[in-house]
């Protein structure tokens, strides 16, 4: 980023975040987190099916991506399903797999839309799609609806002429290990110049007294000091278009989540969307992580101020 | 000032290229036949360093990475006699364990492996069963083992 971005240059973005449907990231929630799809994880098949349900759910996302007019790439890794450790506390009861038992084969799935002028720098944005693999959660705030913002925010942008290119990659955090590792690796292999990285994991959950008091939230956490400036700018967003968030920046002394695994190869303007700090789901990795209990009011504004700082970061 | 004689630091022995440490896992990104590509981590025992440093895999590595894309890839309409013998070992059946799966004699595997035969449709039918069925419980990897150390 350099200097503070010119509303006069991004003028297209009002129309861009008009195009946003809180409909249709309602709808996707629902389709990948309860009717068809309940869980999205390697070691669970509906009877009667021949695909996993995360296979299942990379079809939905693939085709849906299809749709807008992408081309979908699938890179695989080998996964486990993490075990469960029921001494643990409840909310993190997942536990190293042991070595012998069976590996399946995750795939990231990638987007990619080029720039026309600046095709070399890439802004990222990385949202995780399985469920928990220790446990039949339908995983609906962790992650169905930031997989629904993160396919929203391609089908706005597809026909968005940038000058940088969008990498919308779809990645697996649920299972071990998480394979945003290898699509960060790879990255860095490819000498991929990511500029920024929005990662969308849980955005729309509030705390009880925000929502009480119809407080719509979002906390951008980075952990880089080279990210501040993202997470400055999901706020300037939010004011300059009146998106009717309370935005937050929040810094971390841990390198976590799946931002954390492109910062650890070194893309470190990275900061992660997400809806209350401390996460304040009560049904956070539990059964009851359904989509009726899903904010999407707050989900949309999300993607709006995303939308609109990734737009404002191409624009410049 | 008399004059001071500095010891010159020793230097490190330089190691030869083909002396370098192997990391504990060799990354190794291949492509499937559907323009899908799968990672995975070969464990250092498969490869060894070539007189240009270079890495290279093992024959045991060379196995292991055709049996995992054995199992990533889709099994189509024609799958060729290379194919069907790595899926069966990929599986884990002998011959005879996979024709009693199939409904065939051994020997017809033995022929379907070795190029003779080519196995019909139905035949296709039940070993694309029998992956998919794979992809859906896991497979057993025991190379992959080390990658809980």
């Amino acid at each position: 980023m350099r200097g503070s971005p010119r509303l006069k240059n991004s003028d297209h973005i009002p129309a861009l975040l008009k195009r946003v449907s809180h409909q249709r990231i309602r709808k996707d929630t629902f389709c990948l987190s309860k009717e068809p799809l309940r869980f999205r994880k390697l070691n669970y098949t509906i009877p009667g099916r021949t695909k996993t349900t995360l296979d299942e759910a990379d079809d939905f996302i693939a085709a849906r991506l299809a749709s807008f007019g992408y081309a979908v790439g699938r890179e695989g890794c080998l996964v486990q399903a993490f075990r469960r450790d029921l001494k643990k506390n409840i909310h993190h009861q997942y536990s190293t797999p042991h070595a012998h038992d069976p590996w399946h084969v995750a795939w990231n799935l990638s987007a990619r839309k080029v720039g026309s002028t600046v095709p070399e720098e890439t802004i990222l944005l990385i949202s995780h799609k399985d469920s928990m693999s220790w446990i039949d959660s339908p995983g609906a705030n962790d992650n169905a609806i930031g997989t629904a913002v993160n396919l929203e925010l391609a089908r706005v942008l597809a026909r968005y002429r940038s000058r940088r290119s969008f990498w919308f990659l779809f990645c697996n955090e649920e299972h071990w290990p998480w394979t945003s590792v290898t699509a960060a690796r790879n990255a860095r292999l490819r000498g991929e110049k990511i500029i920024a990285l929005f990662n969308l994991d849980g955005p729309g959950v509030r705390k009880p007294e925000d929502r009480e008091a119809d407080r719509m939230t979002c906390f951008s956490v980075y952990y880089a000091p080279e990210a501040e400036r993202l997470a400055d700018l999901m706020a300037e967003v939010n004011r300059d278009y009146a998106l009717g968030l309370v935005t937050a920046r929040h810094k971390t002394d841990r390198v976590n989540n799946d931002d954390g695994s492109f910062i650890k190869e070194g893309y470190r303007v990275a900061v992660h969307n997400i809806g209350s700090m401390p996460y304040a789901d009560p049904n956070y990795h539990l059964e009851g992580d359904v989509p009726e209990l899903c904010d999407f009011a707050s989900a949309a504004a999300t993607a709006r101020a995303t939308l609109a700082a990734a737009v404002r970061l191409d624009s410049e | 000032m008399a004059s001071v004689a500095i010891a010159s630091r020793p230097r490190a022995a330089r190691r030869p290229h083909h002396a370098r440490p192997i990391p504990r896992g060799v990354p190794y990104t291949m492509r499937l036949p559907d323009e899908r590509t799968l990672f995975v981590e070969v464990p250092a025992r498969m490869a060894v360093r070539d007189r240009g440093g270079e890495l290279a895999f093992t024959p045991e590595g060379v196995e292991f990475l055709d049996r995992l894309r054995a199992l990533a890839s889709e099994v189509g309409s024609h799958p060729s006699p290379a194919l069907i013998a790595t899926l069966r070992r990929a599986l884990g059946f002998t011959q005879e364990q996979l024709g009693k799966r199939l409904g065939v004699h051994k020997l017809t595997v033995s022929r379907w492996e070795c190029g003779g035969l080519h196995p019909s449709a139905e035949a296709v039918s039940r070993l694309r069963a029998l992956a998919n069925a794979a992809k859906r419980t896991g497979v057993i990897v025991p190379e992959c083992a080390g990658a809980h150390a």
